[in-house]
Formats: C-alpha cells, structure tokens, sequence
C-alpha cells in the first residue's frame, strides 16, 4: 500500500555537488513489514547535508564522501536506522515500523499524508478489523468503530442501506449523508432499487477494503469543499506487492434468525378481547364471533401467521483474493461469493463480486493504477417500513389467528376481504415478485508523471455506474390481483457518476527543518440518473410475467434527472521540524443545482498542529511517545438537494380525457446557493508507554448555516414549500477515543479499544423569526423532536384512556394545545467497546455497540396495542384491560372502533406508543485460531484460521418494539428488524 | 496560493435543464399549455381524499345513510362522529389540499388573456372553467370548515381562506386569516356568475361533461344560494340550469325509471351536468381495491373490501315502488350478522372496480328548486317540483296538502334517496341548522355540537398565526 500512496507526493533531499573521492553505495530500502522496496525513503550521510532518496523500488544510490562512514535512513512511519558503511558497496536496510508514528497515511485523492502530520480530525478503521464479517457493505462495518460517526441500519434487509451520520445531523433538508470516495471515486450513498433496500456501497467487498478513513471536520474535509459539509468517508482498497503470488482464501456459512418478534395473541385471546370489545361499544357479539371467533370454542383453530412469515435462513460467504507483482507492476485480484436469506420468507441477497486493481510503472517518472471492479447484486426485497397490507413486518404479526393460511389441499387460502385489503400475507411474501438486480462497478484510472522529486502532477478518472432492473410481479393467484389477471412492472434504472480531477503536487523540505507541500487541482463531477419503467396487467396464466404476455399495457413512464459540478483547490502545508504544522486549504465550487449567478461558493479551511512530546521539556518523559495538540476551523458546502431545486417546474400530471395535464408542482429560488458548515475543532493526540495506549481527543462545534431549507408555505397558498436558504443549526460534542494494551503476559494479552462520542444538536433559528415549523422543528431543540401528549392510564372508576392536558390535569380528550415535548429521536451518545483476548493462535473479540438518549416512537403499537379497538392481532400484554370498576390496569376497557363517546381515540398519538430508545448491543464475537503453521504447512498452506462468529447477539433497551436499531427516524411502521448472524468459517493464505 | 483559485469562466458547463419539466417561461405562453393546467384541475378532483373517495362517502356516514360492516379502521371512527373524525381537504404538505386545484385556477386567470392562440372560443372556456373549478373549490371548503351564512352558532363565522391571485413564488405565500362564511360565498358568487358568461353549453349525457359547462356552473350556484339561504335566486338559477340543460319543469329530460339504476353504470351518466372521467392509466395497481369507492362500498367485483352497506334506516325509510330501491341489493358479508346492502350506484362498470365520478346530476335541480320554492313559501311549487322527479323514479306524486315541515321533510327524504352514498347527506341536514342525524341506534349529533365543523390542521395553525382553529379542538 505504502508505494502506491506516496505515488503523488514523494519525499526528496537534495542531493549535494558530488566530490572527486567519492564512493557509489547502492541498495534497497525495504519495510519488514511487507519485505517490499520502500519508495520515497530518505538516505543521508550523517553529518552532512548529503541525501537522496530511493526509488520507487526502494533502492538507492548515493556517492559517500570520504570520512564519512554512516548513513542514516528515514521514512515517515518507520524506524529511523544507522547504518556503518565500513567497507560495503552494498547496503540493504529493513526498516521497523515506527509504534509511535501511527504510521498510516491517509489517501485523498488529490495525494497522500502521512497521519502524523494530519492536523485535521481524522479517524480510520483497517479492514483487519472487520475481515470476514458477513456484512454486506463497509458502512455496517464502521459501527461503533469510529468515534464521531453514527451508523443505523434502516432496514434489515440483507445488503440494506444504512444511515451514516459524521458529527450529527448538520442540515435540515439537504442530505446528511457523508461524501463517500471509493479509491478517488464519489459515489453517493442510498439505495439502488425501488425493490426493497439495495445499497449502492455494497458493490464493494469489505474483504477488498484495505481502510477506511472519516474526515471529521472542516480541516480533513475542505479539500473537497463541496459536499464535505457532513464529513468524507474514503475507502481504500487493497493493491499488490511485488513478490511471491499471495492467495487468500475465505469461506464461511451460518444462519440467520430472527433478532426478536412480537408476541401476539393466540385465537382464543384475541377472541375473547374483540367480544369485550364489541358488547362494549353495543355491538352484537355474534359479530365479533363470526370474525374472530367464539372463545369458548376449544376447536378454534390457531393459526401461526408468525410462524409462517419469520425464521431461520441460510448465509453463505466465499472469498478469495490473489496478490503480487514484479519491478514493473503489481496487482490485487478478488472474486467473492455471498449468499444470504433473511428471517422473512423470499427475502434474500445474492452478490458477486470482482477486483482487479492494478498499478503499473513503465519507466521511473510515469505510474499507471488502475482500479476494476464488478458487482452484481440480487435481491428479493420484503417491503419494508410502512403501514402496508403487503409488508410482512405488518400482516405477518396482525393477521388473525383464526384465519387458516392454506387450503386443506396445502394451496393458500384467501384472507378475509375485510381485513389487510383480502392480502394473504404468507402467499404474497412468498408469490409476489420484487426482485432487484443491479450490476455496479466502481472504477478508476490514474496516470502519475513526477517531473522532479518534488513536483508531479496526478490525472484522474473514476466511474461509478450502475445499471438496476426491478421486476415487480402479482400474480392472479392472490385475490386483489385477481380482477385484473394479474400485473407486472419492470423498471430500469442507470445511473452514471463521473468525476475527473487533474492536479500538481508539491513537496519541498528545506534546511532540513522546513517543509512545505501542497496541491493545486481541478475537479469536475457530473452524475446523470435515468429510469424507465412500464406496467402491464391481464396474464393468461400466473407463471407468465414478462410483459409481452400482458393482455392490457398499462402504463409507462421515463425519467431522468442529472447535476454537474466543478471547482479548483489548493492545499499549502508548512511543517517544522516535525514539531509545528500549518495547513491551509482554499476550495471553489459550482453546482449546477444552484441559482445562474449564485452557483459557486467557496470553502475553506485553516489548522495548525504542535507537537508538544518533540519540546525539550518533555524530552525525558520516556514514557510519553507521542503527544500532540491541534487546533482548526473551516467552512465546506452541502449541496444534497434535489438537481432542480432552485427552478420553478411544469411537470405532466397524468392525463384527463385522453389530454396531457400540466401542473406547476415546484416553486423556484433563483437566489439557492450553497449550505454552508463553519467547524471549529480541538483535539490531542496522545501516545504512551511504547504504543501501549493510543488515545485521541477532540472537541468540536459546527455550526450550519444558510440551510437549505424547505421554508413551510401555508397550504392554502398552493404550496407546502420552498427551497431557501435560511436557517441555523448546531451540533457540538466530543469524540473520545482509546486503544489500549491491557495485559501481555507471555502468550496471553487482552487489548481494548473504546470510543464514545457525546453531541448535542440544536435549532438556532428558521425563517423570518419563525420559531417552530408545526411539530417537527422548534428552535432551541434539538431536530426530530417528539411530541406527543402524556399517556395517564386508565380510569379505574370506567376504564376510559386518560391523558394530561397542557395544566396536567386528566382529559379524555386531547386537544391541539395538550401536546408536548418528550425527547428528540436523536441520540446524546454513541460509541462501541471492543475487547480482544488473545491465547497463542486463540483470539476472542466481543464488541458492543450502542447510543443513549434518543426516544423512539413505535407506530407498530397503533395496530397491535391498540386495546382490541381495530381489526388486527394483538400484543398479548394487550390482555391486561379493565373490566370492571376499580380495576387498576394499564389498558382501556375494548371498545371496537376505539372511539369511545366524549373521548380521543384509542389510537390517538400520545406516550403510549413512546418509549427510550436507548440501547447496547452486543454487536459482534468472534472466536478465532490460528492452526500453528508447523501443522499447516504440511498441507501447503502458509497460514489457516478456523472462526465461529455471531453478530447482533444480544440487546438491552428499554424500547417497546423489536429493534431499536432501525427505529430510528421518520415513518415507524413495520421497519424490517435487524437480524442475528451465527457463522462459522474457515480463512486460508498461501 | 489564493490567487489561483479565481473561478473559472465556465460556468455556463454548469446548465442542466430538467428534461421532463418545463418552466413557466416556456410552458404557460400558448392556450395549450393553459389548457393543460386546466385539464390538471380535473385530475385532481380525482384524488381519493376529494371526490375519488372521502366527498362522496364521508357526508354518508357521518349521517345516518351508511353502515360500516367491517372494521378495516376506515370510516369507523367517522361513523361514530369520533373527535377529529371528518374530511380534510384543507390538507397539509403531504397530504392532499383542495387549494391546489384554485392555485392551478388562479395561474390560468392571471395570465390566459395574454396567451398566444387565436381561438377565443376555448380562452373563454378555460377562463370559465377556471372559474368554474375555483368557486367549487372554495364552496367545498367553506361547508367542511364553517357554518353557512346565516346558520353561526355563536356567531362563529370564519370559512376558508379565499385566494384569487396565483401562488408563483414566496412573496405570494402570504400568510393569511380565514375569510368570513359570506365573505367566501360572495366570491363564489362572483365567479360562477363569471363561468356562466364564459362557459359552452354541455348536452346532458354528453362526453362534454366532462369538463364545466354552463348548465354545470348554473347549477352549482344554484346550490350555493341553498346553501347561504338566498332561496329566490337558488330558485332562478335552478330554473336557468333546468332551461340550459334542457330539462322541463315535469322532469322531462331526466332518465325514466326503466333506466334509473344502469344510468350509473353509463359514462357520462345520462343526468350528469358534471362528471369527472376517470380512466385506469389514473390509477395504481391497487387502487381499485384499496381505495375505489366501489370496493369500499359494493361487493359487485369479487374481491371488493365491501365495508359499507346501507344503513337499515335508510332502506326503511325508501317508499315500496321507488326505483331507487334498486340502487341497493341485499346481500351477505362474511362477519356481519344480518342483512346488508351493496351499492348499485358504485358497481365499477368500467372494469376493475373504475367508474367516473358525477358530481352534479340533473336531478338535484329539481331538489334544489323544491327546497327554494318551499322556503320562499310556495308550497305548490315545491310539490311540483319533487313531482317532477318522483315521475321519473316510479313514485305517485305527493299528498296535494303536503305542507309545512312535513313537505320539508320529505323534499329532505328525497334528497337522501336520490344522492345516497353521493355525498350530500351530511351537508343537507348542517346547511339547514339540524342535527346530524344517525343510524344504528348511534344517539344524533347536535348542530351546535363542535364535531359539526372540521378541524384544521395543527401545523397550518402553527405557522400561521393568523389562522384560527374552529372551536373545541
């Protein structure tokens, strides 16, 4: 990795007028590390100011004056090392990696820095850590990794997105999600399909993933000034070394299971719950009876829609990756195979993936990398999230229990009309159709000329483009598609996203104290998004779907939607002595999103860095390896809002009468210019006692301005909205991050590795002195703020659902102003907690996972605690109701219809369906031995490693639903939980 | 460093014009493209939360004409006049309003006049549509959110927001008070007396229907007047709606009673003035069963929802003979003890549970006429008139002494037989001051009950300070 990444940016020493005496000493620069050549290493004669530095092989040759007789080699992230030349013509130096360097380099793809002079906030993850955990995507892999960084899930979907949120949630309306560049790549977050959730970061195998990097603040992040406004995620991923051809072989299977169901009633229950409920409400119990059942009927039958819907599935992952290379070029070459179900039935994920990443170097100025690779990507999405008949995280746990699922000759039976719109909901998971498949590569050239040492110059190109067919299939088998012989929609989308950039790279050390570095480029991005999609219905028998079987076209539709940007930037970074560090970053871009004379926008940023362990006063703490303080502050863009957001648009709205429609459906803003994120960070980096604790730091603030934002418009204006920029918004808080080594006693250590970020978000202000849009933003709360009127128990004198009004007095009724604040959904703190026990060839990792301080609202309870009051199944705990006078229970007398005279529905919104959605998790174990290589380098193999792992295995909260995961934000119904892994494999190198 | 980072000149590489939209600038020049924005008024009436679905039943069960069979949670807690239970058309940004059809309304009269096109016949037409489409609007929301003018109970007056100049921009976003009930109802006035100047003439059963006509706008002004008590002029434009369309005064022109039931299953029914046209295109996959009226209301199509059925009051109260018995079929639904009637007004004669939607049919002139003339005291008029239409739906004429509240009553009792599951019924009995009366032993709401008024929604409260919510919420 190293070679590649110093590709742009090589280190040189000037080389002194050379004296007639002199003696040529040639050799080669290796790492101990890889054992490959280290380019860029600086090779001095000690005493004078004679140097030069080796190639991009690692090797050197220096002319050695006379008298002199060491030569000192250096290179950032290794051990500085002497060597007496005596009489040698020779010399081959191994360099040690360097403990307390921390001796990664972080790749922008603009040129590379070494992490120890970064004076920006920056934390990464090594794919080491999450090599061969069954995660779909990288972005899971980061949870509870990374001090500062929040990821969910929002679905449990096998190969499902997931919500990323760098520093907390920094703008209102334009997207929070972080800036992802995949080898120099940008590639935007989100879902692929319309099938369920596919991500678009899944195209990458994690096992190909040699780090990631998260650019915290505006420092790290300016550089990409636009859209660095909600922070920068950079995937790295693994290049070849020159050397021996590595194989490495990976495979693994398990199941998957549910992480939790709700308990729901049995027949005879919900029966006896809904005849209360009828009698109550002066309905005939015979009614109740002819739906639900007679409960004194002990031949009422049971039916387990649960049972049907959810369990055990299989998952699968096979892995293999070759890598090596001669003098001239290197490669890393994968293929991976997954195959995972998920708990609910025809809910699946299949990807296959391929990586050929190649760098190349004809002569010593010109270097060739190249990255390829291939996803494609299957699923069969559950539909997920939504109060949906057709979702089975709905029906599967509210349909009936009396209701038979089959015929007796096995086929399905059709669900009563009445209920779940007639939708059997174990006949359409299992005969609806909605698969997705996607194939995506995400791949890059970058052409390299060092004109000197000290100057190159980098091209690059990179493409992210991804072709998507949804096929959507209801078959005339279940009865609401019956009337219409069934239907069929395909739906083809393809998205290209393209960015070049083109820039110089300079660095320059003088007098041996001073260096200065920097970059100068051009950056252009354009992502075009198209869709076609077209519906037939009327198949003459249920197996046919494509459309060319359709008796009726239906409908049809195209769409397509692109943004361009551009912008030019430049870097400048002074370094002293390796003590003091300045950097200052200046960005311009234009967006096509924006207004025609207020497009561009300009970011920026300034940090500075002091390196207190190389002071004189602390040249005797031995212990104290590395000690640092930096300081930054800068300003970068979100542009995330819709590609015409500033236009006023006339769309088609249909047809009447056979006539094309138009309606006015957007108002413009030709004054939308850029959001902007003023960040102000102070952090420490510290490392002590030989490596054996690493800890970082920072404090931080960014403050969010110029929102653009969705300024509420009264209704009865015609409109609901209009982009604007206007608003404030603050997220602040402290990420706190350490490594340690706890004991090392013989073969045995433990280490630890913590981090928790603690954040607080507020509004600062809206519009126009505006101080609360409705419910759902209040200045001085934080965003997502819950409100809801106090749930007060039941009356025991009558059994009617009490609330507290805004005097907090009891009411029945809840009227508009009896509403108010409860929490917000965001949480106050996050982090993860890893612990690794390792035994000789044993190793035990237990991680735990979690966030504190969020409410959780759970629409799932407006079904199935709603007392009896609608048509669904219900929770058991549902049983608790009163009965009669004097009874003190936490649920209502049933009343069918749950609008019980003279008071607020037995549904209406309020702390009955809040809980604290606080959680830990333990996220993941895993249980590994290395077999002694004695024993498996009789059959050939250089190292072999058995593991057993299980994520997601076990969960404490306080929440009132499944997964307080993925009840994160917005529409709560039926989201699909996530799921427990339990695998175990087998990893191979030769 | 800074010096070179001077924007570059290239920022016109930074167009992107949306393909499939336009802008005003290119689509609002031509009569087409008013055209086009006229034809989106009437696809919005569509939507299941306006006349699609909520208006035509809403006003059922919130009365005494319909009984929820079913517990699927729609309609049952409107059934019940629950708290916060009714129609809400003034909507909110992410459900359906009823303002954006007079937004589209109002872009057309700011700027058709200066439209390119030389065919003034269709300027005046989507002129008066516009006119038209506004005033309907306007009225809809005036009778959900306020009393009628002369009907306040304690002198609570506020209606809806009247607006008459487009939205284009958010300088035009105004935020506004609600306008007086007779504030509102001199508006539509005013407009629908501008559509009868402007709109064509429409033959009763005509694929003309389909948009506004003058026959059309008559009548709705017709029932405006009934609605704010200005009887004589509800009578004169009855009587003006009845000569455009071509109806006599002894119901000639209105379907016989051999084809009163299969004229609902005719597009354009033959006694439409205004109908909407719905084609499948409009709808999802599973709109016709999730929200049509027909699978809510009838069991015609196998798979219908069928979850309302006439109220046994209703079909007890509808005379041995009338045709309009026949609008109901008794029938069985799976669950509910007892009889039960599917609607034949709402079979979905046009496939997959698809039919349009008529809004105003011939025969509530006649209604309109009767109530009128009894309310300005011609009672003979009155008879006449609910005559007229008996002969066309199989009914002997009324008692020749039928006088008083009890020929109010029953010019009422026609209008529940003839517009059942049309969504009148509701409003019938709150425009004249009554109670809203209930079925199913469900004890009657008073007028002066806060649940008469709809709610409006918190968040328009919330950012509009000058919004008034109506009282008891």
């Amino acid at each position: 990795m190293r070679k590649v990444l110093l590709l742009g940016l090589m280190l040189f020493i000037a080389s002194a007028v050379a004296f007639a005496q002199n003696r040529v000493i040639t050799g080669t620069v290796t790492s101990v590390e890889d054992n490959m050549g280290v380019p860029g290493a600086t090779v001095l004669v000690k005493g004078t100011t004679i140097g030069t530095a080796t190639d991009l092989d690692g090797k050197y040759s220096i002319s050695v004056p006379a008298g002199s007789n060491v030569l000192v080699f250096t290179f950032v992230g290794l051990t500085t090392r002497e060597v007496t030349i005596g009489n040698q013509t020779t010399i081959n130096v191994a360099l040690q990696p360097d403990v307390q360097a921390l001796s990664e380099f972080v790749v922008t793809s603009y040129g590379d820095q070494s992490k120890r002079e970064i004076t920006g906030a920056i934390s990464s993850v090594k794919g080491e850590v999450f090599q061969d955990l069954p995660m779909q995507s990288f972005d899971r892999a980061m949870q509870g990794r990374i001090a500062g960084v929040q990821v969910t899930s929002t679905s449990g979907q096998p190969g499902g997105a997931l919500n990323v949120r760098i520093r907390g949630v920094g703008s209102v309306n334009a997207g929070n999600d972080p800036l992802y560049i995949i080898d120099g790549v940008q590639v935007p977050a989100g879902g692929l399909s319309g099938q369920g959730s596919q991500n678009a970061l899944a195209s990458i195998n994690p096992n190909d993933i040699q780090s990631i990097e998260v650019l915290k603040d505006a420092a790290a992040g300016a550089i990409y000034g636009a859209q660095a406004a909600n922070g920068v995620v950079i995937i790295t991923t693994r290049r070849g070394t020159k050397g021996s051809t590595k194989v490495r072989l990976s495979a693994q299977t398990g199941v998957v299971k549910p992480l939790g169901l709700y308990e729901v009633m049995n027949s005879q229950q919900l029966a006896g719950l809904k005849r209360d409920a009828f009698v109550n409400s002066g309905r005939p119990a015979i009614n109740a009876a002819n739906v639900y059942g007679n409960p004194e009927d002990p031949n009422l039958p049971n039916n387990s829609w649960v049972d049907a819907t959810f369990g055990d599935d299989r998952l699968s992952v096979y892995d293999i990756s070759l890598s090596g290379g001669d003098d001239k070029t290197t490669f890393f070459l994968s293929g991976s195979y997954t195959d995972q179900g998920s708990q609910v039935i025809k809910s699946d994920y299949e990807r296959a993936t391929t990586r050929l990443n190649l760098t190349h170097r004809p002569n010593k100025k010109l270097t060739v990398n190249t990255t390829l690779s291939l996803a494609y990507q299957k699923s069969n999405g559950a539909i997920d999230r939504g109060n949906f008949v057709n979702s089975p995280f709905q029906a599967g746990f509210t349909a009936r229990p009396n209701v038979p699922i089959y015929n007796e000759d096995g086929t399905f039976r059709d669900y009563p009309s009445d209920h779940l719109f007639g939708y059997n909901i174990v006949q359409g998971a299992a005969q609806e159709l909605r698969l997705a498949n996607t194939v995506q590569t995400v791949s890059n050239i970058q052409l390299n000329y060092q004109f000197t040492p000290w100057l190159s110059f980098t091209s690059f190109a990179g493409l992210d483009f991804a072709d998507n067919r949804d096929e959507n299939n209801r078959p005339s088998t279940i009865a609401a598609f019956r009337a219409a012989g069934g239907n069929s929609t395909n739906t083809d989308r393809r998205n290209v996203n393209f960015n070049t950039n083109h820039n110089f790279n300079f660095n320059k050390k003088f007098a041996d104290k001073h260096t200065v570095s920097g970059i100068l480029g051009y950056e252009y991005k354009t992502e075009s998004r198209e869709l076609t999609f077209a519906q037939g219905q009327g198949f003459a028998n249920p197996i046919l779907r494509y459309l060319n079987n359709a008796a009726t076209p239906l409908a049809v539709g195209s769409s397509f939607t692109q943004f361009k940007r551009l912008g030019v930037f430049g870097q400048a970074k002074y370094d002293y002595n390796d003590t003091y560090t300045a950097d200052f970053t200046l960005r311009r871009d234009g967006h096509s999103r924006f207004g025609s004379d207020v497009r561009f926008g300009t970011f920026g940023a300034v940090s500075v860095g002091w390196r207190l362990s190389s002071m004189q006063f602390l040249q005797n703490a031995t212990w104290l390896d590395n000690l640092r303080l930096r300081a930054s502050y800068g300003v970068t863009g979100n542009s995330e809002i819709p590609n015409f957001a500033s236009q006023t648009l006339v769309a088609s709205a249909g047809q009447y009468g056979g006539s094309p429609s138009l309606a006015l459906n957007q108002l413009g803003n030709n004054l939308l210019t850029w959001e902007e994120a003023e960040t102000f960070n102070i952090g420490v980096d510290a490392t002590m006692f030989n490596g054996r604790i690493i800890t970082t730091v920072d404090f931080w603030r960014k403050n969010s301005s110029n929102l653009l934002f969705n300024t509420p418009l009264p209704i009865d204006s015609g409109f609901g909205s209009i982009t604007q920029n206007t608003g404030e918004l603050r997220n602040q808080g402290i990420d706190f991050d350490i490594q340690t080594v706890n004991i090392t006693a013989g073969k045995f250590q433990w280490s630890t590795a913590f981090n928790v970020t603690v954040l607080e978000n507020e509004v600062i202000s809206l519009f126009g002195g505006e101080e609360r849009i409705g419910n759902t933003i209040v200045v001085g709360q934080p965003l997502f703020p819950i409100y809801t009127t106090p749930y007060a128990g039941v009356n025991p004198a009558n059994g009617r659902p009490m609330y507290l009004n805004e005097n907090n007095e009891y009411t029945y009724t809840i009227r508009d102003a009896d509403v108010r604040y409860q929490g917000s959904a965001l949480p106050t703190s996050y982090g993860g907690l890893s612990n690794t026990f390792t035994y000789g060839g044993l190793s035990l990792e237990v991680f735990f996972q979690g966030q504190f301080g969020n409410k959780a609202f759970n629409s799932d309870l407006f079904n199935l605690a709603s007392t009896g009051s609608g048509p669904n199944n219900q929770l058991v705990n549902q049983l608790n109701y009163w009965k009669q006078p004097g009874d003190v229970v936490s649920n209502p007398m049933p009343w069918e219809s749950g609008a019980r005279p003279g008071g607020s529905s037995y549904t209406a919104t309020s702390t009955r369906q809040l809980s604290d959605g606080s959680y830990i998790r333990l996220k993941q174990v895993t249980l590994s031995y290395a077999i002694p290589p004695v024993v498996s380098q009789r059959i050939g193999v250089a190292q072999a490693n058995v593991f057993v792992q299980g994520l997601n295995m076990a969960t404490f909260t306080k929440y009132n639903g499944i997964d307080p995961e993925v009840n994160s934000i917005g529409n709560t119904f039926a989201a699909f939980p996530n799921s427990q892994q339990i695998t175990a494999g087998v990893s191979l190198s030769f | 460093m800074g010096g070179a980072l001077i924007a570059s000149s290239c920022a016109d590489q930074l167009d992107v014009s949306p393909r499939q939209s336009l802008t005003p600038a290119t689509a609002f020049v031509d009569l087409a493209g008013y055209n086009g924005l006229a034809l989106n008024m009437y696809g919005r009436t569509r939507n299941f939360s306006y006349y699609g679905q909520t208006m035509m039943i809403a006003p059922e069960v919130l009365a005494d004409n319909v009984l929820v069979i079913a517990n699927t949670g729609r309609y049952i807690q409107e059934e019940v006049n629950a708290d916060r239970a009714g129609i809400n058309i003034w909507g909110t940004p992410t459900t359906y309003s009823a303002f954006g059809a007079i937004n589209d309304a109002n872009i057309i009269l700011a700027g058709v006049d200066k439209a390119t096109g030389t065919d003034e016949v269709l300027r005046n037409r989507i002129k008066g549509e516009a006119y038209f489409m506004r005033a309907l609007h306007h009225f809809d929301l005036a009778r959900v959110y306020g009393y009628e003018p002369g009907r306040e109970v304690n002198g609570w007056n506020k209606s809806t927001i009247i607006r008459t100049t487009p939205t284009l921009g958010f300088s035009d976003a105004d935020l506004r008070a609600r306008n007086t009930n007779v504030e509102v109802y001199t508006q539509v006035e005013a407009d629908l007396l501008q559509a009868i100047s402007l709109l064509p003439t429409a033959n009763l059963g005509s694929p003309n229907v389909y948009r506004a006509s003058k026959a059309a706008a008559q009548a709705l002004l017709a029932r405006v007047y009934l609605y704010w008590g200005r009887n004589d002029r509800a009578e004169a434009l009855a009587t003006e709606a009845m000569a455009t369309a071509g109806l006599t005064n002894d119901g000639t022109g209105l379907v016989t009673s051999a084809n009163y039931v299969s004229s609902f299953n005719t597009f354009p029914n033959p006694e439409s003035l205004f109908e909407v046209e719905i084609r499948q295109v409009d709808w999802s996959t599973v709109d016709g069963v999730n929200n049509s009226v027909s699978s809510l209301a009838s069991n015609a199509t196998p798979g219908a929802q069928f979850i309302l059925s006439a109220s046994i009051q209703l079909i007890n109260s509808i005379e041995p003979g009338d045709i309009r018995l026949q609008t109901w079929t008794a029938t069985t639904r799976a669950g509910f003890n007892g009889p039960v009637y599917s609607s034949n007004k709402w079979r979905g004669a046009k496939g997959q549970y698809l039919e349009n939607l008529p809004i105003l049919r011939a025969s509530e002139l006649y209604l309109i006429r009767a109530e009128a003339r009894f309310k300005t005291g011609n009672f003979a008029g009155a008879r006449a008139d609910v005559n007229a239409l008996r002969s066309k739906r199989n009914l002997a004429p009324v008692a020749t002494d039928l006088a008083g509240n009890d020929l109010f009553e029953r010019i009422l009792q026609e209008r529940r037989v003839e517009f059942a599951m049309e969504g009148h019924r509701f409003f019938d009995l709150k425009r004249n001051g009554l109670d809203i009366r209930k079925h199913r032993n469900l004890p009657s709401v008073p007028y002066a009950d806060y649940r008469v008024l709809n709610n409006l929604p918190l968040g328009e409260l919330q950012l509009n300070d000058k919004l008034e919510q109506n009282p008891g919420y």
